[in-house]
């Protein structure tokens, strides 16, 4: 059988700067919008975002890309300049391969699951 | 290991200056120049001139007080007199693109700037909090610029051009914005670091050498 590869990502941990405390939803919106205006649809399909998890409290995530699109996605995230009409900057604070060894080198513990009843 | 540097921050009060150059170095930046005086950054001017004759007179007040001086160009005579001025670091043209389309780098300019060690400079302030349209635009003309200033040689300065702390990015948010102007990853990197730290170290050097 021929070996096939799974495709590369990149995983990037990032943290938001604002007055207010935005919402998941908000942030995805922003995030996508962004990478549209600058590369276009093509673009976002290339790039193959997904906002992976997000945390209000803190107002840090982590989004991931192809690995070969990491400095497009960056770029995309710099030009986001307000969430939700208030002024924001985010910034990548690291990156790696894979979430296992993002969540190990920030110490971000795995989101649990709500149990199911 | 590269040191990066961020040439111009653009606070409006002391107080601001002093958090933006706090938040340069926790984004990884190892000198930085900002236009309000404060502690551990150099000092910068820019100067907005439209005639030569108050160019002239700028640069005589203000050379010797501030580590980097900077002139926009806002007409051709101005960008003339700053092509051959010794005193002039790094020069700039309008942000605007109505104001650009008389106003840029040319081949005649950029003629006479070679060899000099001036520079031109990116802000990628002029990259962010702007619509589609005028964003095409802009990449359009500094584009055309660097096409310019690659064939002369002259050297390139990235900066942030922030105004405010949330316009501060960092370094390799800027290398990676670099990307839409079509400059490779190494020369971006380049263009925040060793480029505009030897234009420090020489201002360095040479306002020392006065004193």
């Amino acid at each position: 059988m021929m070996p096939v590869r799974g495709i590369r990502r990149r995983y990037l941990l990032f943290n938001i700067s604002t007055e207010s405390t935005p919402e998941e939803k908000a942030i995805w919106e922003t995030l996508r919008n962004s990478i549209l205006d600058l590369y276009g649809s093509k673009g976002l399909s290339l790039i193959d975002p997904n906002l992976i998890e997000y945390n209000e409290a803190t107002r840090n995530g982590i989004v991931r890309c192809t690995h070969d699109t990491e400095r497009f996605l960056r770029a995309s995230i710099a030009t986001i300049v307000n969430v939700s009409g208030t002024p924001a900057a985010v910034r990548v604070q690291r990156v790696s391969g894979t979430l296992k060894a993002l969540r190990k080198k920030t110490s971000i513990e795995k989101p649990k699951k709500p149990a199911d009843r | 290991m590269r040191h990066y540097v961020d040439l111009h921050l653009k606070p409006s009060t002391p107080e601001q200056a002093r958090e933006m150059t706090l938040l340069a170095s926790q984004l990884g930046y190892k000198h930085v120049a900002s236009t309000k005086p404060v502690d551990l950054a150099a000092t910068r001017i820019d100067i907005d001139a439209k005639q030569g004759r108050e160019l002239q007179d700028s640069l005589k007040r203000n050379r010797r007080k501030y580590d980097i001086v900077a002139v926009r160009c806002l007409s051709k005579e101005v960008a003339r007199i700053v092509a051959k001025d010794d005193r002039v670091d790094i020069l700039l043209f309008p942000d605007d693109p109505v104001q650009r389309k008389q106003n840029w780098l040319d081949h005649h300019e950029a003629g006479l700037i070679d060899g000099t060690g001036r520079a031109y400079e990116i802000n990628a302030s002029e990259l962010l909090a702007t619509s589609q349209m005028r964003l095409s635009k802009i990449i359009t003309m500094i584009k055309r610029d660097l096409a310019v200033a690659s064939r002369h040689d002259i050297p390139v300065v990235l900066s942030s051009g922030a105004i405010t702390p949330h316009m501060m990015r960092e370094p390799k948010a800027l290398t990676a914005l670099a990307t839409l102007l079509d400059i490779d990853e190494d020369y971006a990197a380049d263009m925040l670091s060793t480029i505009p730290e030897a234009i420090l170290a020489r201002n360095h050097a040479k306002l020392e050498e006065k004193l």
